[in-house]
């Protein structure tokens, strides 16, 4: 028998597997309330899989509207006051919905498209440490690590660093407004949601974001703090 | 724009299968992997790292029914839980080598009879989950090595070798249960 025919015999049998041939874990099922750490880690994860399976056309098509709406609205603006500049980003190209933001990177023509460099924050804010597995979705363009509570008590912190091309995070702007900042001396923009805070800036290369339940100037500090990872 | 408006929905429709499997399944898989590793907060990483495969492979999962993708998960989660299960215990992970000394060759095996079939079926079932599970992403699910390597988190070698080992297995069990009548090469 050569090594195909073994192939084709053994695909043969498997393929008449039925459902009770697979090791399903049986008996009585007990509940299980996940974690809220947890499930924020899988919302961040579908959120990933909605972005990186848009199709490349209609990120185009979408781009191409965005760029002539924020071109108009750079016009309508410069026509108006200076003050009501300011929030506008060089960066940064948000696309304004009647209950969210999709911010996307308007300069990733000739940034990276994979972590040749990686980023993390050298200062932590107090009470939080780095969780034991950091998450890594490299395929996916983004590197995200997590801070937790040492005490278990609250919310984690986030860390991510972003792919330009693959950065398009859906943000809650119902009654609140991106706002312009700067970290590092990068163009970045910062929501504050209650007591969430998110902060994202370019640094040239990448879409840094973290974004956490602590203060702003706490958060601020960390993000300020980010220094490429030395090999 | 008629292609277009076909991209976005495929687009919505793997969003949706992924956020459907994901709800369908996530409490049997967070039981499965706590049944192997006794540990809440490790089975939810276990179950995190199955989805985080499969979002890797959403456009194959894309093509399973119910039932294949939900078989998928539990083998992808299954491995996903003693990985941890391995880290946890402190061991370095191993890197199996081949020196492709344990070639088992076979002759004139009269594999049509319905009865060899089911010896061999339930051959399969009794295998350890590593070497069976590796068999039923090759045959049952059609998967590449390197597909099969990134659903159970390991290395394309590590795949191609457990594979090899899985039917060599295979092979020596057949000759032990005197399933053919030819010799062994």
């Amino acid at each position: 028998m050569t090594e195909k025919q073994f192939d084709q015999m053994l695909a043969s049998v498997i393929l008449e597997f039925d459902d009770d041939d697979f090791a399903i874990p049986a008996g009585c099922f007990v509940p299980h309330v996940f974690s809220r750490r947890f499930e924020r880690k899988m919302k961040k994860l579908l959120r990933t899989v909605e972005h990186s399976q848009q199709p490349k056309r209609r990120i185009s098509l979408r781009r191409a509207v965005t760029v002539a709406i924020v071109a108009a609205a750079f016009l309508s603006a410069a026509a108006l006051t200076t003050g009501a500049m300011d929030n506008l980003f060089q960066y940064f190209l948000p696309e304004v919905f009647t209950t969210h933001s999709i911010v996307r990177s308007s300069n990733d023509m000739f940034a990276p498209t994979s972590f040749e460099e990686q980023y993390v924050p050298v200062y932590v804010a107090q009470g939080f440490g780095l969780t034991r597995r950091p998450l890594v979705i490299e395929n996916r363009g983004v590197l995200s690590y997590t801070y937790e509570p040492c005490d278990g008590e609250g919310r984690e912190i986030s860390f991510c660093q972003y792919l330009k091309a693959d950065y398009a995070p859906n943000l809650n702007t119902e009654n609140h407004e991106l706002e312009k900042i700067t970290v590092q001396g990068y163009e970045g923009f910062k929501l504050v949601i209650r007591e969430h805070v998110y902060i994202a800036w370019d640094n040239g290369d990448y879409i840094l974001e973290i974004d956490g339940f602590i203060s702003e100037n706490e958060l601020m500090k960390m993000a300020e703090s980010v220094q490429k990872v030395e090999k | 724009m008629l292609g277009v408006y076909l991209a976005m929905l495929n687009t919505d429709a793997q969003k949706q299968r992924f956020e459907t499997l994901y709800h369908q399944n996530k409490s049997l898989m967070f039981q499965t992997a706590c049944r192997i590793l006794n540990n809440k907060q490790n089975a939810e990483d276990a179950v995190h790292d199955a989805f985080v495969s499969a979002a890797k492979q959403i456009d194959k999962v894309m093509t399973m029914s119910d039932v294949q993708a939900r078989n998928y998960l539990i083998i992808v989660v299954r491995n996903a839980a003693y990985r941890i299960y391995n880290q946890c215990k402190m061991e370095s992970p191993v890197e199996e080598v081949y020196d492709g000394s344990d070639n088992v060759h076979m002759v004139e095996l009269d594999v049509e009879t319905k009865d060899f079939r089911e010896k061999l079926r339930r051959l399969i079932l009794a295998m350890d989950d590593k070497y069976k599970d590796v068999l039923i992403l090759k045959y049952f699910y059609s998967m590449q090595d390197q597909e099969i390597a990134q659903a159970l988190g390991i290395t394309l070698e590590n795949a191609k070798i457990r594979l090899h080992r899985a039917k060599n297995i295979l092979k020596k069990q057949i000759i032990e249960e005197g399933l053919y009548d030819g010799e062994t090469v």
